[in-house]
């Protein structure tokens, strides 16, 4: 259905259980409007049975129904026109459309006052109408009507009733000082989403590089095992199906604020590791301990070859840490290059290689 | 750096990492169809990747979360080792530069819809959001490299042209 407020204007195609939430929330008011498809006119949600029994009156005190009642909002006796000028005391009730279908009846005719209404049960067989149906709850399709909404329609018009309002018109400049200022806001504007998407862009970068490093690494013929991040480091193991072989990165990104990349560009350090399962671990495991306890071994040294084990695995590593310019691999429209990617890291890896098999193969 | 092999859990099959094996793939998938990553988040249990598109007219990121499906929601155990759920969403992020635009924008509803083909649509202030949700059986292709084809090229393909026609019928 369709639904229009005093307030907010109207809200387009609306589902029954949308709706149900904007009346909970106060957003939709008991003198607002709806509609919907085969209603010769809008009515008022107060009017409509099942929306009325999901008003909670306590918490939505009625505005004064469009031109129907006087008086200040909070009197427990609001004054009601009915079809003629003479005004009388009431409070409005519910009433039920298969039997109140005179436009000329005000639908408010009851003894009971709001704050008589409120401190009700809802519940109260006689304020309820008898045309809510016992069927389940309607569908949720905007457009098919509810058996209450089809009852409705074959209502006579409710010429009575406020028409209802179209919602105002867009916003549109009347001189050229308006357009001045739009222009102004939207220079501003403009400036800010570009610096925005520049921040963007300057963090982003290394996880644009580590994208692009799994893609190079999987149509090199590996797959993905695992990746992991501590928020300053990436890490990422990656297998070979055929031999078994395996590649280990850790990138880090050094550069990660947009002051800093200007100056120095994007810069990150990359650790890569290459490692086979070789036959005598135990031996080269035994080795790799003792150099490590000489302290001799170069450790984390850019350039320096390291050599490692899993001892779970019985692989083998030896890993190299790198400094790259990710701006050689990835310009500022989003491009990659990943062709000089993937000659890179074949050249890593394939030094690696030569390297374990040169002291241990 | 001598620690670097120490950060990764022992694994000694590759069967014990198919989400990542999965995620992997998508990567590659969305690079191949042009779309960058710009974020990633790691968990136990599902792993989100978020992707920008470049020059794409209806999206603007397109994020997919890949994990196990329960068990209860697999058919068979055979199927629950071997499935996959991918939870794919697009976003269209409109820009705003005017007045009127802001005022249009704060006139939206605010309102979820499902579509027939299962695309869920949100419309929030500046955002348009599309999401849908497939089960791949990665079974077949678990062990075999696949160096020169993507295996889910064609699959995130074919949804991300879903999620932009949902958008753009939205729009």
């Amino acid at each position: 259905m369709h639904v229009h407020t005093r307030k907010h204007g109207g809200l387009g195609a609306i589902s029954r259980r949308a709706l149900d939430g904007r009346i909970d929330s106060g957003e939709v008011a008991p003198d607002d409007v709806f509609w919907f498809p085969g209603m010769s006119d809008w009515g008022q949600v107060l009017h409509h049975p099942e929306l009325f029994a999901d008003l909670d009156v306590a918490r939505h005190p009625p505005s004064p129904l469009h031109g129907l009642v006087e008086g200040p909002p909070d009197s427990e006796t609001p004054v009601v026109h009915t079809g003629s000028d003479t005004p009388r005391t009431a409070a409005p009730t519910v009433l039920d459309p298969a039997t109140h279908s005179s436009p000329d009846d005000p639908v408010l005719a009851s003894s009971h006052t709001w704050d008589e209404l409120a401190s009700e049960s809802l519940s109260h067989a006689p304020l309820l109408p008898r045309a809510v149906p016992s069927d389940p709850p309607p569908t949720d399709d905007a457009l098919v009507p509810t058996d209450t909404e089809q009852a409705f329609s074959e209502l006579p018009s409710r010429d009575h009733l406020e028409p209802a309002r179209e919602p105002p018109p867009p916003y549109a400049p009347q001189s050229d000082a308006d357009r001045n200022m739009d222009a102004i806001f939207s220079a501003l504007m403009q400036d800010t989403l570009q610096y925005r998407d520049a921040s963007e862009f300057a963090r982003s970068i290394d996880e644009v590089f580590l994208g692009a490093v799994i893609t190079a690494t999987l149509d090199a013929g590996r797959v993905l095992t695992d990746i992991m991040s501590d928020g300053t480091h990436h890490f990422l193991r990656f297998v070979s199906p055929t031999d078994d072989s395996r590649v280990l990165v850790r990138l880090t990104h050094l550069t990660g604020n947009l002051t800093t990349s200007r100056v120095q560009g994007h810069m990150a350090s990359v650790v890569v590791g290459y490692g086979e399962r070789m036959s005598g671990f135990a031996d080269i495991w035994s080795t790799i301990g003792q150099q490590q306890s000489t302290g001799m071994v170069p450790r984390d040294a850019p350039g320096a070859f390291i050599v490692d084990g899993d001892l779970a695995s019985q692989h083998v590593y030896v890993q190299v840490r790198l400094y790259l310019r990710i701006d050689d691999y990835v310009d500022h429209e989003w491009s990659i290059n990943y062709a000089q990617l993937s000659e890179h890291l074949a050249a890593c890896t394939r030094a690696l290689r030569i390297h374990l098999h040169g002291r241990f193969g | 750096m001598q620690d670097l092999v120490r950060q990764f859990e022992p694994r000694t099959k590759i069967q014990e990492s198919r989400t990542e094996i999965v995620v992997g793939e998508v990567i590659r998938a969305m690079a191949r169809l042009g779309f960058p990553t710009i974020r990633f988040h790691i968990h136990d249990t599902r792993q989100e990747v978020r992707f920008r598109t470049v020059g794409h007219t209806h999206i603007s990121t397109v994020a997919v979360t890949v994990e196990r499906p329960t068990r209860s929601e697999a058919p068979s155990t055979t199927l629950f080792d071997e499935q996959v759920r991918l939870h794919v969403v697009a976003e269209l992020r409109q820009a705003m530069r005017t007045p009127s635009e802001l005022l249009a924008a704060a006139r939206f509803p605010v309102e979820g819809r499902t579509t027939s083909d299962g695309v869920h649509v949100e419309q929030d202030r500046s955002s348009m959001v599309a999401s849908i949700v497939r089960d791949i059986d990665i079974g077949g292709w678990m062990d075999v490299p696949h160096a020169e084809s993507p295996p889910l090229v064609e699959l995130m393909d074919e949804v991300i042209a879903i999620l932009s026609g949902a958008i753009a019928a939205h729009q």
